[in-house]
């Protein structure tokens, strides 16, 4: 089977230190994965690799990993946009709750509850067996202040009318797609409604197609500011509504107070610094629940965006 | 050499099998083009997994099965083009109001059956079972109509139903891969809903001619 990611660098991550510390042996282990389960939504692979677990979701004969866990050190973010998701929490005035919608390995929500253990933390997942195995292999554990639910992520929104949260942070794929109803306005809008005063939005996007510019023009049409995270072949999007773009002295500023408070296995203060601006405006369809060729986005490929 | 021969005019038969064998087509596919459109609804309320395709194609069944069976009794008790040409047109209507019903009709079934299935099921069959049934309706109709003696049934019910799958096919191709992708799903509801309705119009508006009941061929035996 051909093992191809949408999240490179978790490809890189995964597959290169495995390469160089099993060597032979992991060719003669073979590529049986530990668990494979046919969900209702995914097919979902666990594999092990030395000291390394991950996730991956099997599309078109592809796998596209989700997660990757280091079992020896379960604080460790592998995969570097997952670090790039957690800078957004510099951008937060208050950190008392938290949404995460699509919870794959749990990395990115898990790792913000085990430094941010008063945050109560909301996580809706789809797909139940993905919840099982998160629990399972990715020492993810229901408890107080961390609530994984099974259901999804738009549907979470609309049936929670009256929560609100100081950061959301949404990396809802299937294999190699964000499923179209959580990438339109009407549901940005919802998520806007979600936050608290100031609240900010992080999103994990693949850059390689026109769904790039697409999401991005549809999240600007939401919310006044979206800033720019390159992360080793995915793109952190940071959204919020200040009037103004931060500025790298003032995000620094908030970053330092907040490492000072929660000592973050990765420093906020070396993260914000990871904020780029495209080379070139970034200009796309804005999609609508009416409106949304994703399908055809997807077939269009975006040209290599350099970074400023 | 001198070569005279008319060509016969087009038997009453067959211009009324082209005109029935039209409607079919356009009906078939704005039939099969729902069944995609609902998906763009359903999607934004219960998600984009198979329980949503599969409450989706059981209520599209569920509206062909209801259609055949009292279209066949109608037809029979009524067999009237304009009878038929009133049904399809009450789902031209329908489909017509969708897009103006769809939010508060999904919203309602969320707050009366909630997330899971029931609830995708009842949005479902509130937003398309009625315009779906009516509209197949037309096919064991059509098929009344058509039939001047039994000798022929086996022939015209085939071509019936070949025609009206032909469009159900191109309905599901030409709506997924061209339509949804260059206009709005209500855009393509409005037009869908435009094309039944003009087709019903056109069914009570068009008269089909009188057939001579074809002679049933009786084989004698010495």
């Amino acid at each position: 089977m051909q093992h191809l990611s949408r999240r490179q660098f978790a490809k890189a991550a995964f597959w290169l230190p495995t390469l160089a510390l099993a060597g032979p042996a992991w060719a003669q282990t073979g590529d049986d994965p530990v668990e494979f389960v046919e969900s209702q939504y995914n097919n979902i692979y666990i594999y092990k690799r030395g000291t390394q677990v991950s996730m991956t979701f099997g599309h078109n004969k592809r796998l596209y990993t989700e997660s990757v866990m280091d079992t020896t050190d379960t604080k460790a973010l592998p995969v570097e946009y997952t670090k790039f998701m957690t800078a957004a929490v510099a951008y937060t005035k208050k950190q008392d709750s938290i949404l995460q919608i699509g919870l794959g390995g749990g990395r990115t929500s898990w790792y913000l509850h085990v430094h941010l253990p008063d945050a109560a933390i909301d996580v809706a997942e789809i797909d139940p067996v993905v919840i099982d195995l998160a629990k399972k292999y990715f020492a993810v554990k229901e408890e107080k202040n961390f609530a994984p639910v099974a259901m999804d992520g738009r549907l979470f929104l609309l049936r929670n009318p009256a929560k609100r949260y100081d950061l959301i942070c949404i990396d809802a794929y299937r294999g190699p797609f964000v499923p179209f109803h959580l990438l339109t306005k009407e549901f940005y809008v919802k998520v806007a409604e979600h936050l608290t005063e100031g609240g900010i939005v992080a999103q994990n996007v693949e850059p390689s197609t026109m769904v790039f510019n697409a999401a991005v023009a549809t999240m600007k049409s939401v919310f006044r500011q979206v800033d720019f995270f390159p992360a080793a072949g995915n793109v952190v999007l940071v959204a919020y509504n200040d009037a103004e773009r931060l500025s790298d002295a003032e995000l620094l500023k908030r970053a330092e107070a907040l490492q000072a408070k929660y000592a973050f296995r990765y420093p906020l203060t070396d993260l914000v610094k990871g904020r780029r601006e495209p080379s070139n405006p970034v200009k796309g369809q804005i999609l609508t629940d009416d409106f949304a060729p994703v399908e055809t986005l997807h077939a269009i490929e975006r040209k290599n965006e350099k970074w400023k | 050499m001198e070569v005279s021969e008319a060509k016969p005019p087009m038997t009453a038969r067959t211009t009324n099998a082209l005109l029935l064998c039209l409607y079919a087509f356009l009906l078939g596919f704005s039939l099969m083009s729902f069944e995609m459109l609902g998906s763009r609804y359903l999607y934004p309320y219960f998600g984009g997994g198979l329980n949503t395709w599969a409450v989706l194609i059981s209520v599209v069944l569920i509206a062909l099965m209801v259609g055949y069976f009292v279209g066949g009794m109608i037809a029979d008790a009524h067999p009237d083009q304009r009878v038929l040409g009133a049904i399809i047109a009450t789902s031209g209507l329908y489909m017509l109001a969708i897009p103006l019903i769809s939010d508060k009709v999904i919203l309602f079934a969320l707050d009366v059956a909630g997330d899971g299935p029931v609830g995708a099921f009842l949005a479902t069959v509130l937003l398309l079972a009625f315009p779906l049934t009516a509209l197949s309706v037309f096919s064991p109709f059509s098929v009344r109509l058509l039939i001047t003696a039994h000798t022929d049934a086996g022939r015209i019910s085939g071509l019936v139903y070949a025609v009206s799958t032909a469009g159900n096919i191109l309905g599901v191709l030409v709506t997924s891969f061209w339509l949804i992708p260059t206009m709005g799903s209500r855009a393509i509801t409005y037009g869908m809903g435009a094309v039944t309705l003009a087709t019903a119009l056109a069914i009570m508006a068009v008269r089909l001619r009188e057939a001579a009941p074809r002679p049933v061929p009786v084989t004698s035996r010495a």
